[in-house]
């Protein structure tokens, strides 16, 4: 509140009261009051935060405790934010995307490894194991179908008298046996 | 019914060699996975489990279709 004052001309010339004296609820466009403090809201707050590339807590908590942050930025907002937008101090700071960025890299490289193994083992097959793998799979396997095959012949409940319990323990044991064979070939 | 218990017996007796022999000839198979004494390509490798996994889940399809044999013929 201005003082009507016949000197107060005097007094802004001479740099002793401004002219519109700042007042903390026209600068502050508070959105919340947490313990008789007005804060901005989480995204404003984080807005003029950002700018200052912070990259980790601990610097922000050294930043926070040693410098003025502005008016309506709080230094704890993990507190005062809290159910009110709050995600994470990575958030808060931008730490978030870098880290996501960083771990795609990762990714990517491991991708590339593994194309460079799959290429080696197809150069380096074995012709003369690879003959004898071929031999024998082509003996064993005709008689894996049929064995199996004959399992299936079981399912004619004219000639056979099952449950339902029965079936079950036979399929489980079969997917099993395939289950140790597919870690084997892997 | 005596008829019913008999055709369980023999559902067991057969069930118990039949599983057994395929469990075997599947173990047979995967010993070819050592790789000290075989070498295979990937694609091979997936053919195998591709046909044994096709014969599992056909016996598994005429398992499921309960009306094979039970039906009886009507005039």
């Amino acid at each position: 509140m201005m003082i009507a004052n016949p000197y107060n001309d005097e007094l802004i010339r001479m740099g002793v009261i401004r002219e519109k004296p700042i007042s903390f609820k026209k600068t502050v466009t508070a959105k919340y009051i947490f313990k008789g403090k007005k804060y901005l809201s989480y995204e404003d707050a984080r807005r003029q935060i950002l700018p200052l590339k912070l990259d980790s807590v601990d610097a922000w908590r050294k930043y926070a405790f040693s410098n003025y942050l502005g008016a309506g930025i709080p230094d704890n907002p993990d507190v005062v934010y809290y159910g009110r937008g709050w995600v994470s101090y990575n958030h808060w700071l931008g730490i978030a995307e870098k880290t996501k960025i960083k771990k795609i890299i990762k990714v990517r490289k491991v991708q590339k490894v593994k194309v460079v193994k799959k290429e080696k083992i197809s150069t380096q097959l074995n012709l003369n194991k690879n003959q004898k793998f071929v031999e024998l799979s082509e003996k064993r396997m005709p008689k894996a179908i049929k064995a199996i095959k004959l399992i299936g012949n079981l399912s004619n409940r004219s000639n056979y008298f099952y449950l339902d319990s029965d079936t079950a323990k036979i399929l489980k044991e079969l997917k099993n046996s395939l289950k140790t064979l597919k870690k084997k070939f892997k | 019914m005596a008829n019913s218990t008999q055709k369980r017996d023999k559902f067991i007796e057969l069930a118990k060699s039949r599983v057994n022999r395929a469990i075997n000839m599947i173990r047979l198979i995967s010993n070819l996975a050592n790789k000290s004494h075989y070498d295979y390509t990937p694609e091979q490798a997936k053919k195998i489990i591709k046909a044994l996994n096709d014969e599992v889940k056909s016996v598994e399809a005429k398992f499921a279709s309960k009306k094979r044999g039970t039906e009886e013929f009507t005039l």
